[in-house]
């Protein structure tokens, strides 16, 4: 069977409407991700993985390598059948429902019938939002719309769930449920590949994990390698230098509040 | 399917959660019943109405298909969608589709607001059959041009021939002093009321010196008629109940019994004559006004959903607005004269696009809806259903043939 996930040097340049390059957003980057492990992408931001994200979902073309999901190209319908996605912001049609949200994407997998409609009211009740299922989207928070978007992305049964900055907006309970699901789908085979700025949440979920850093991958492993804390691990990875005071690189901005002490 | 049936469901859902169906069922009924007049006996300002509606509605469709990718696009929600399992041209027939259910809704609802009103009936309209065939005509005008050098460069034959043709078919013939000329008209279908026309103003200078006789024949039978005045448009004659037998030919016979040279009699024989047989009711010829209006708007709306997946939302609505605007002159004109002259510009541009562009229209002016609804001619269901599989849907899939040339993402233009 395939690997759920495999890049080989990819590498993508974002070009002008003149075709000249403007920015080399990803570099040669190499990695795989197996069955029922959680892979964590972490970088600053601007580090590529958006980019990165994007490429391995059909949505951006890729200048060079090759990505395969269970053996497929990215762009392929058998790729985006086994693939559940929920991105960085989501953005859901304001005017409908969160059922009528799940039934829409669902419909869009092929689903129908019973099937589609157990499947909607199982996620509903999983992802919270059970009791606004009939109010329009347009009137959530945040958090909300977060969760309807982690429901549909887990509409299809997906064998690979890729997840975008997955707790951003939630509260610490629904943080807390996330990360509890995350770790249950592992346990049942699915691949989860995550993009988070939030280490403690990679830490506690993460089998593996790869720091990118403008388009580079800087390290690659397994989290249970790590010898200190996964936050002192990343800032040595990326500012190898020290970290150094905004204020201070930026020459102290005196006229900013008064002034140092 | 099911892709299909959730995009359409979606464009419904948007239509009617958002301002887009009450907007245009309130625009609809200020046209159709709120317009300023006096009076509306005459239907004028139905008529007015109804040419209002129809382009509200292809600006509102255009604007909509524009806006059924792009807007989604632009505000970063199609990326969901591009991430499941559905093709592309099953998304671009979705979102169209999607985009029509609702203007189909409207248009339902422009036939309910005026179903009521005291249409003409939809009578059947005959031709002559016995006309001269004016292609040799055209033939033999051309080789002519040609041996006195005045044939224009580039033009190709065929569109000389076609424009020639039309030229002839429109210029007028006259009934000349003593001259007598017979029309012979196929049979009716059915029986019912039959009525010989005469349109186009054809009684010029000192109408009443002018003496007209108009002798019908039908299976044997003749009837004579001579008007005691002539009217300044058009000449309308009812034949006598049961004179036209269904199933039987029909013959019309004009005499001009005056010598008065002060008075002319001008008509266009393949546009001006015409009998008028039992057609169909005022609903049911409303009925296949609506249904070429809603060809109209699917038009619209494929054009509209085509440039929004290729440009961005202002871009789209820009060009869709001009498309429109030329588009609109040739449809809603029943004057071929427009249509060649949108047809010669595009074939200066390409002949390609010229076949692509104009053809639809051409089929759309000849079928004249509106015109045919306020004139009491029939609009046939059949005509309607034929421009939709002759033009309608091969414009609306080479729009989406074009649209899958653009990348389908959900990137910013």
């Amino acid at each position: 069977m395939s690997e759920p996930l495999v890049l080989d040097d990819v590498r993508k340049t974002f070009r002008d409407f003149w075709g000249r390059p403007t920015v080399e957003a990803v570099k040669g980057l190499s990695f795989a991700v197996g069955p029922g492990e959680v892979f964590g992408l972490l970088g600053p931001n601007g580090s590529g993985k958006s980019t990165t994200i994007r490429m391995l979902l059909g949505l951006l073309r890729r200048d060079g390598g090759d990505i395969r999901v269970f053996g497929e190209p990215p762009e392929s319908r058998r790729a985006h059948a086994a693939i559940g996605y929920l991105p960085e912001l989501t953005h859901l049609h304001p005017f409908l429902t969160p059922r009528e949200t799940l039934r829409y994407y669902g419909r869009l997998f092929g689903l129908g019938g019973r099937t589609l409609r157990d499947r909607v009211e199982d996620l509903l009740r999983l992802a919270g939002v059970a009791h606004v299922a009939d109010r329009r989207v347009g009137t959530f928070s945040k958090g909300m719309t977060r969760r309807v978007g982690l429901a549909q992305a887990l509409l299809n049964a997906p064998r690979l769930l890729v997840l975008d900055e997955p707790t951003s907006g939630l509260d610490p309970i629904g943080t807390r449920e996330v990360k509890d699901l995350i770790l249950a789908l592992k346990s049942r085979g699915i691949a989860v590949l995550m993009s988070s700025h939030l280490l403690p949440d990679v830490q506690d979920c993460c089998d593996r994990i790869l720091i990118l850093d403008r388009g580079v991958c800087r390290a690659q492993g397994r989290v249970s390698d790590l010898k200190e804390p996964l936050e002192d691990f990343f800032l040595e990875t990326v500012a190898p230098t020290g970290h150094v005071s905004p204020l201070d690189a930026a020459g102290g901005l005196p006229w900013l509040g008064g002034g140092p002490a | 399917m099911s892709a299909l049936w959730a995009e359409l469901a979606l464009g419904w859902r948007r239509a009617v959660r958002g301002a887009l169906l009450s907007t245009l069922l309130a625009a609809l009924a200020l046209c159709l019943l709120a317009l300023p007049g006096r009076d509306d006996a005459g239907l004028t300002r139905t008529g007015y109405g109804l040419f209002l509606a129809w382009g509200i509605l292809l600006v509102a469709a255009l604007w909509c298909g524009g806006t059924a990718y792009a807007l989604d696009r632009d505000r970063h929600r199609l990326s969901l969608a591009l991430t499941k399992p559905i093709g592309r041209w099953t998304l671009w027939w979705g979102r169209f589709l999607g985009t029509l259910a609702p203007f189909a809704a409207a248009v339902a609802a422009l036939w309910l607001l005026t179903a009521w009103r005291p249409f003409p009936e939809g009578r059947a309209v005959l031709r002559p059959t016995n006309l001269p065939d004016l292609s040799a005509q055209a033939e033999a005008w051309l080789d002519g041009l040609r041996e006195q050098g005045r044939v224009p460069e580039g033009a190709s034959d065929s569109r000389l021939l076609r424009a020639t043709r039309e030229t002839l078919e429109t210029r007028p013939a006259e009934l000349r002093p003593g001259e007598a000329k017979t029309y012979l008209f196929p049979a009716p279908s059915r029986a019912g009321k039959v009525t010989f026309r005469l349109s186009g103003r054809p009684f010029l200078g000192a109408r009443d010196a002018l003496r007209l006789c108009i002798t019908a024949a039908c299976a044997g039978e003749t009837w004579t008629f001579r008007p005691d005045s002539l009217p300044e448009t058009a000449l309308t004659v009812d034949l006598p109940s049961g004179f036209a037998k269904p199933g039987e030919p029909l013959s019309v016979t004009l005499l001009r019994e005056d010598a008065n040279d002060a008075a002319l009699i001008l008509y266009r024989e393949r546009a001006d004559v015409a009998l008028l047989g039992p057609g169909q009711s005022p609903p049911a010829n409303l009925a296949a006004f609506c249904l070429a209006l809603l060809l109209t708007v699917a038009m619209a709306a494929a054009l509209g959903t085509a440039l929004g997946c290729a440009f961005s939302l202002p871009v789209t609505l820009f060009v869709g607005t001009l498309a429109f605007a030329a588009a609109a002159a040739a449809t809603l004109s029943p004057e071929t004269a427009v249509v060649d002259e949108v047809a010669s510009v595009w074939a200066r541009a390409s002949t390609f696009i010229s076949a692509c562009v104009a053809w639809p229209f051409r089929g759309l002016a000849a079928l004249d809806p509106l015109g045919r609804l306020m004139g009491g001619e029939a609009i046939g269901f059949g005509a309607a259903l034929k421009l939709a599989a002759t033009a309608v849907l091969p414009w609306c899939a080479a729009w989406s043939l074009l649209a899958m040339l653009s990348p389908l993402t959900d990137e910013s233009r």
